[in-house]
């Protein structure tokens, strides 16, 4: 694996998930170790410090007897959520400048 | 250990936090365990770590954001109150001053060792380097001699023939023992050791450059 999925970019993708719905910490974590090979440790300190940026807040449910947390995104947060998505689009196509022409830079 | 015992370690490690993190950080876990299920209790154990790296993580990744004047939470203690955003860069693979303290201190051990080990080194090279003079003097040996057999060969043809064909023969073995002698020497100097030099110089570079690299992540 050359590269690693960085702390922006995991702020980044979690704010992404949570913009389609709200999300209890166990779920997300499952989501995004779908794609990354994050361990079950990474992503609390990562929702708990968008909790004090104001990214996030946070609610509970009754489910089975107990409370359940679920995540949620506040304005913050979805400007914020924004901006890493136009960030990123521009980051893209500034790697993909080096990478995506990979026939013109051929040597033999 | 079982899930409760982990929580319990792991609330003990977290020790150094407010109170109101603490409680935060348990009930994320506790919850997590109990989304994950009962089945899955010893594999998430396993792949959170032991509650002492956890408790790490999280102690280090607990801070005021540093994009927003920090508001005291109600209730929330007020020790702790800044922490450094991020564990200190890793330090470069860099030398320092203590290294080479103890490069200087050490090299009564280490300075015996390697002047031997190199005298050795070198103490082979003389060997290999004599060798090929000694190749290379024999062939000049062959050739000269291979000229005095053709110098008493030829005039002998006219009084005994046999001996003058035996003669001429001699003189064609050494004239070919010379050429394989020259061509000992060709191939030694002229491809073995470049080789040599070029596979030494590589492996230098390479550990030259493990040494500088810093590992290439995924960070914006």
């Amino acid at each position: 694996m050359a590269f690693q999925i960085g702390s922006g970019l995991l702020d980044a993708c979690v704010l992404s998930v949570l913009a389609e719905g709200d999300i209890y910490g166990y779920q997300l974590t499952q989501q995004i170790r779908a794609h990354f090979d994050i361990s079950e440790s990474t992503l609390y300190p990562v929702l708990r410090r968008l909790q004090k940026d104001g990214a996030l807040e946070t609610y509970d449910e009754p489910f089975q007897g107990r409370n359940r947390r679920y995540y949620r995104l506040t304005a913050e947060g979805r400007a914020l959520s924004e901006d890493y998505r136009t960030e990123w689009m521009e980051f893209r196509e500034k790697i993909d400048g080096f990478l995506a022409k990979g026939e013109q830079h051929d040597k033999k | 250990m079982t899930r409760n015992e982990y929580l319990g370690a792991l609330r003990q490690e977290l020790r150094s936090l407010p109170l109101q993190e603490q409680e935060e950080a348990l009930r994320y876990y506790e919850e997590y365990f109990d989304d994950a299920g009962p089945e899955n209790e010893q594999q998430v154990i396993a792949e959170l770590g032991s509650p002492r790296e956890l408790a790490r993580n999280i102690v280090e990744n607990s801070v005021f954001s540093l994009t927003r004047a920090p508001q005291p939470e109600p209730g929330q203690e007020q020790e702790n109150a800044f922490r450094q955003m991020e564990p200190p860069a890793r330090q470069k693979q860099g030398r320092g001053a203590a290294f080479w303290i103890l490069v200087i201190l050490s090299s009564v051990i280490w300075l015996p060792l390697l002047i031997g080990f190199a005298a050795c080194i070198l103490g082979v090279l003389a060997g290999l380097v004599a060798l090929l003079a000694g190749i290379a003097v024999a062939a000049a040996a062959l050739v000269i001699a291979a000229f005095f057999c053709i110098g008493f060969g030829l005039p002998l043809f006219a009084t005994s023939p046999a001996d003058g064909i035996l003669l001429i023969g001699l003189a064609l073995v050494q004239l070919g023992g010379a050429l394989l002698c020259g061509i000992i020497c060709y191939l030694v100097c002229g491809k073995f050791i470049p080789w040599c030099w070029r596979k030494g110089k590589g492996m230098w570079q390479r550990q030259r450059e493990k040494r500088g690299q810093t590992p290439v992540t995924g960070k914006e």
